[in-house]
This record gives C-alpha cells, structure tokens and sequence, in this order.
C-alpha cells in the first residue's frame, strides 16, 4: 500500500505537513512545560539530589556530553536544560557547562555516520577529517570559552542583558506568548495523573511524559521537516558546494533550524566529503552555521518556560555559540586550527583504523563518564 | 507564501537538464568533427569551438556527479537507482564528446577522404548519428520507451555496418583510400552509437542491464 503522502493531492499533503509541525511543536513545548511540573512535584530535596554535583564545571560539561550522546541530540539536551533552569531545579551558572557539553557530545553522530567509510583508505581519511573538525571546534571551544566565562560570567551577563528585552530580570519573571497555551494542559495532566497515582507517582508520570514528549517532538520534527526541507537543502548545498565562507555559515544555520537537528545537518556533509565532493574548508563553515541554528532549539523551549531563567540559559547557548563562532573563526589565526588538527586526525585515522574506535569510546562516552563518576 | 513547505523537489531534475544539454554539446562536438573529417570546414576553423564544447561536456560530467552525490546525500536511498543511472550514462555521454574529437584529431592529421564512396558512406553514417544522439537525451527526458527501442534498434544496424567495414578494411577486401583512418572513423563512430545505445537503455532497461540490452529484456 502507497503512504499517505502519495495517496494524496499536493495542496493536502501540505496542510497535513504544516498541521504536524504545529502539533509536534506544541507537544514539544508542552513537555519543557510538564518537565518543570514534574520536578515541583518530586520536592526540593529530591531535585537536589538529582542534581547534585552539577555546580562543578567539569561535571557539568560532561553530563552534557554523556546526555547528548545517548540522547542522540543536542537539542532533547538544551531544551531538558532550559526546562530544568525554568523550573529553578538548576541554576543558570550551573546550567552553562552542561549547554557546552552538549555541543561536545552532539558531534559523535558524524563521527559515528563515518565509520561506514572506515575499509576504504582514502575516502576514511577525508570522511574523519570531515568529522572531527567539528569535535575539534566544539572541544576547542568550551576550551577557550568555559574558563572564560567562570572567570568573568561574560556570556551569562550578555545572556541576562538580552533576557532584559522581553523580560524582567528583577522579578524573574517571563511573560511567555505562549506559555498560556500549554499551562492549562499541563495542569489537567497533572490533576489527573496525581489523582490517579498519588504525589510521587503523578510527578514521576510527568517527567515521563516530559522527556518522551521532548525527544518524541523533536524526532517528529526533525523527520517531517527533512521531507519538507530536502528540496531547498539540496539545491542550498549545491550553491555552496564550491565556495567557503559566509555563505556556508548562512546555509548550516538555515538547514538547522529548519530540520531543528545540528547533527542532521551536519551528517548530511558526510557522504559528501567522502565522495570528496565537498572539501573540508568547504564543510567548515556549514558546520560553524550548525552550531549557530541549533541554539533556536533552546530559543524554542524558553517560550514554555514561565521563569526569565530558562530564557538566560537559551541565549548563554546563542551566544556561547556566536562567540565560539568570532573567536575561532573571526580571528584569522585561530580559524585554521580546527582544520590543521582535524587533516591531522584524519592522517592518523587512515593509518590506524582502530584509533577512531579508541576515540569515539573514549571521548564521548568513558571520559565523561569517569570524570562524572569521580568528581560527582 | 508557503513555497517553503511544498517538499522536495526532484533535485534530478536539474542532472536530467544538464544531462540533456550535455548530448546536445556532444553532438554539437560529433557533427564539428564530422565536418572537418569530410571536408565541410576546416580544422582549424572549428578547433576552438570543437574543444571548448568539448571541455564543456567533460564539467558536466563533473556537475552531474557532484549534483548526484549531493542529491544521495539529502535524499538517502530515494530514487538510489536514478542516481546510479545518471552516474552511469553521464560517462557515456562524455565518451561521445571524447570519441568526437578523437575524429577531429584524425581529421587534423590525414585531412578529408576524396570524394567517392568511402566519403559518401561516412556522411550517410554521419547523419545517422546526430539525431541518434540527442534523440536518446530526449527519449530519457520523456521516458519514451518507444522512440528509445527504435534508437536500439538503429544503434544496431549503424554498430553492425561499421563492423562490417572495419572487417573489410582488416581484410583489405575493401579498396579505399586513408584505409587506417577510415577504419579508425569508422571504429570512433561505432563506439560512439554504442553509447548512444547504453544511453537508450536506461529508459526501457533495468539498472543492473544496462550497457547490455536485449530483445527480450523487456522489465
């Protein structure tokens, strides 16, 4: 049997794509919404100590990580991220580590797509390069930036100034357009799930739903707007397929927001450079663009969040990124790094295959787990 | 105001264009070749056009890959089997354009035959060919099973003709003049109809047929 998209006429398959964003959108923002209750009902002392040892920057960043990787997106972690902080559950200082790490742990996924080259030499070589200089820029990133920001609290200072635009910082509190479209759900699902559940059960039946409904909605849209976006992302990576530069960060930043996923945007890059159609001074901006529209994601989930906080936290992820962004890339002396490290990564890789493996387990999945399970 | 939300548009729409483009340069290169090999202009007189059309289709032999590569890229392995096809006959129309002007090269190098049957032979297989050429781009464009089975059958009877004459010459049963070069025309026009041929084949045949259509192989 055809699916339903080729059953039906082109104006309705339209409708029906433009009515299932709407509705994953809203199941999206409705879970930032059921996360914060969920966490009001499991108690002061539980959420503290859920989050307890999340105040040391290194923990942080590597919960990041580890969250990322197994959620498979950096986007199910800064929207859980913006709810927690709305829902006070952590603080915004404690919050900022775990956003870096997240643009960390989001790289494995073109790491991991390019394994598939790993028995053809040549084509590994370029295809890793390709992948780790996206690990290499967002590493060297949080590297630079992180001690930057616990030194002088830059990025959160510009984040609150911002949050001030639509907000008021004083009271903390957020006037969401559209947290009053999600409230009245929440509040039913809440009423209905403590009565039939009991306090402890309804707030761990929230947070369920919570974390389904954010990794859910987000996959939904991301799956529907790759269909939608195909078009326009095809002949965008054509246009900017010979050129460097701004263009490419325009294109990154464009096709993430569109299919709200920086490690599908990014994975789409893979296949290219190993065909070695795309060259990696080529791919380098795309995915500078990436790290840029991922941060709407956060943007996104701050609008069901009633405290300023959660706001704060998704504009420390913008302009964390904007300022990785001008600083590795702005600076001319800086801006070859990633590559030079990456074609060096690449070489090694090509020579010992297995060094990727050693890599990919160790950076992204034991080193943030030792260092969460000792300095916790 | 919604163009945004209208889906994804064949992105192999643009690799079928310049695909068809590409045949038309192709036979654009063929007929200048032809021309100087039978005395209708003068090599060096269509040199420069010859090669720069020629260099044109070598690109878009690149620009179909590159758009192709893009193309699996985005789209996974939708329409896997276009991709592959288009990857195959982009090199078949890229040998046209090569054998072409391996005509010319023989042209610059003996000059034309002398009038007579020899010369009549290769004008009559000559205007044979051009249509054929970009006949198969537009039987592709159009998916026209039918006019593509007549290109296969015409590709046929102008492979079996130059075999015929290049069998001859071998044999020297046949007395002509520039008897190499003529074998070498004859050789360079029946490889480039055989690419014509492979190029036809991939509107009525299968992916893993094509280059080798048969009668009976009809999908």
């Amino acid at each position: 049997m055809r699916p339903l998209e080729r059953r039906l006429p082109r104006p309705a398959v339209r409708v029906l794509r433009l009515l299932t964003m709407l509705a994953l959108l809203y199941v999206f923002l409705l879970s930032v919404d059921l996360l914060g209750a969920g966490l009001a009902g499991l108690g002061e002392d539980a959420v503290d100590a859920l989050f307890q040892g999340i105040d040391n920057p290194i923990v942080g960043v590597s919960v990041g990580v580890l969250a990322t990787v197994l959620a498979q997106s950096s986007s199910v972690t800064t929207a859980t991220v913006v709810g927690l902080v709305g829902a006070g559950a952590i603080g915004l200082g404690d919050a900022v580590p775990v956003i870096m790490g997240a643009n960390i742990g989001t790289t494995i996924t073109n790491t991991l797509a390019s394994m598939g080259s790993i028995r053809r030499v040549e084509e590994f070589r370029r295809v890793i390069a390709g992948a780790t200089m996206h690990d290499v820029f967002n590493v060297l990133s949080v590297a630079v930036l992180l001690p930057i920001e616990l030194l002088t609290g830059v990025l959160s200072r510009i984040a609150i100034a911002l949050s001030g635009l639509v907000g008021d910082v004083e009271t903390g509190e957020f006037d969401s357009p559209l947290r009053a479209l999600v409230s009245g759900v929440t509040d039913q699902l809440e009423a209905g799930l403590t009565g039939a559940l009991g306090d402890l059960g309804g707030a761990i039946g929230l947070l369920v739903l919570a974390v389904a409904g954010l990794a859910g909605g987000l996959v939904g849209i991301t799956k529907t707007m790759r269909k939608v976006m195909a078009g326009p992302a095809e002949r965008s990576l054509n246009a900017v397929l010979a050129k460097a530069g701004s263009l490419g960060i325009v294109v990154g930043a464009v096709l993430t927001v569109a299919v709200q996923s920086s490690s599908i945007a990014t994975a789409l890059l893979v296949p290219m450079i190993a065909a070695g159609v795309l060259r990696l001074d080529n791919a380098y901006p795309i995915t500078l663009g990436a790290n840029l529209g991922t941060t709407v994601t956060a943007l996104l989930a701050a609008l069901a969040v009633d405290q300023i906080a959660g706001l704060q936290i998704a504009l420390v992820h913008l302009t964390f990124n904007v300022a990785g962004v001008l600083v590795l890339y702005g600076i001319p002396q800086l801006r070859t790094i990633p590559l030079r490290l990456a074609r060096g990564i690449g070489e090694h890789a090509a020579h010992r295959r297995t060094l990727v493996v050693a890599y990919v387990i160790g950076l992204f999945y034991l080193l943030p787990l030792v260092l969460i399970l000792v300095l916790r | 105001m919604f163009r945004w939300l209208r889906g994804p548009r064949d992105g192999l729409a643009e690799v079928e264009r310049l695909f068809v483009e590409m045949l038309r340069d192709g036979r654009h290169v063929f007929d200048l070749a032809m021309q100087a090999r039978l005395g209708g202009a003068a090599p060096e007189d269509v040199a420069d056009e010859l090669h720069a059309t020629e260099e044109r289709t070598d690109e878009a032999e690149r620009e179909i890959r590159r758009r192709v590569v893009v193309h699996a890229s985005v789209h996974g392995s939708q329409e896997l089997a276009a991709s592959l096809m288009y990857m195959s006959i982009g090199k078949d129309a890229e040998r046209i354009g090569d054998l072409s002007r391996g005509i010319f090269n023989i042209a610059e190098r003996v000059g034309p035959p002398p009038p007579g049957p020899l010369r009549e032979d290769l004008h009559g297989l000559s205007s044979r060919i051009l249509p054929a050429i970009t006949g198969a781009g537009e039987a592709l464009r159009d998916a026209d099973h039918d006019a593509a089975e007549a290109l296969i059958v015409e590709a046929r009877e102008v492979q079996a003709h130059y075999r015929e004459q290049v069998d001859q010459l071998l044999r020297e049963e046949l007395s002509v003049p520039q008897p190499v070069a003529s074998a070498l025309t004859y050789r360079h026009c029946g490889r480039i109809m055989a690419n014509v041929l492979n190029i036809a084949s991939a509107v009525v045949m299968p992916l893993d047929q094509l280059d080798y259509p048969t009668p009976s192989n009809d999908p």
